[in-house]
């Protein structure tokens, strides 16, 4: 049989491989040296997302994690939604690192906001602040250089 | 939650807003930040029950808030009724009554 060149690979090689590649706008076929008499098929499901995590960092350079802080992940529709219930904090986002992404960014905010406004919290917010606090430390200068 | 049923919370409460990577918006009541929370921006679906639940309220009186049945003296009221707005007495108001075991440290 005269085979298209192009077709021809690793003829040089000694294994024994399919001699023939059909292009790719065929069907994909290759013709085999022996006769297959039994295909073992693994189907693998896919993975569910965890429902709940353990965030070790957030995505800001002033802030340090020293205490892992629980989230809850959760979708709707399209939306993936982390939240750290016991501050009634939330981030969203199309992934499950995306949503976490958002949620750190936020609490990078809260952290600024609260401190500022320490003075002046309500008791909830004072308890955020508190809870807050023993989670996230801001970084010394010296660590986020 | 809408985009646009947020602002309505947001002008109804009079809620302070400033925008950052999320437009996030606080409720002060004399003097003190009270509740706070935020949305994305954009026009995407906002989670409702996350906002709800930062805003201290149930999702009938949410609903309330959204179609005007819950004013601002209302929401006020549900504030104080779940002990997230605590009027402290001025300092002045308080009966200044004689300490009972006052007499004990005398003695």
């Amino acid at each position: 049989m005269a085979a298209n060149p192009q077709y021809l690979v690793n003829q040089n090689i000694e294994q024994p491989k399919a001699r023939i590649v059909p292009p790719l706008d065929r069907p994909q076929a290759v013709a085999l040296q022996e006769k297959i008499h039994r295909i073992k098929v693994h189907v693998r499901t896919r993975a569910s997302r965890p429902s709940k995590l353990l965030l070790g960092t957030i995505n800001h350079a002033k802030f340090r994690v020293i205490k892992a802080i629980p989230i809850n992940v959760e979708s709707r529709g399209k939306t993936v939604i982390a939240s750290w219930r016991e501050v009634d904090e939330f981030g969203t986002g199309r992934s499950t690192s995306l949503a976490c992404d958002d949620l750190g960014r936020t609490i990078a905010e809260l952290y600024v906001s609260l401190k500022a406004d320490e003075p002046r919290l309500g008791p909830d917010l004072a308890n955020v602040w508190n809870v807050l606090r023993k989670y996230v430390v801001m970084r010394a200068p010296h660590e986020s250089a | 939650m809408k985009v646009h049923e947020f602002e309505i919370i947001v002008n109804k409460l009079g809620l302070k807003v400033r925008n950052s990577g999320d437009r996030l918006a606080w409720f002060e009541y004399n003097g003190k930040t009270v509740v706070r929370t935020k949305r994305s921006h954009g026009n995407k679906e906002q989670p409702v029950h996350m906002i709800r639940q930062q805003l201290k309220l149930s999702e009938q009186q949410l609903a309330g808030l959204i179609r005007c049945n819950v004013s601002l003296t209302d929401y006020v009221q549900i504030l104080k009724n779940k002990k997230i707005i605590v009027d402290v007495p001025p300092p002045d108001s308080s009966p200044s009554e004689p300490n009972p075991r006052a007499k004990d440290f005398q003695t």
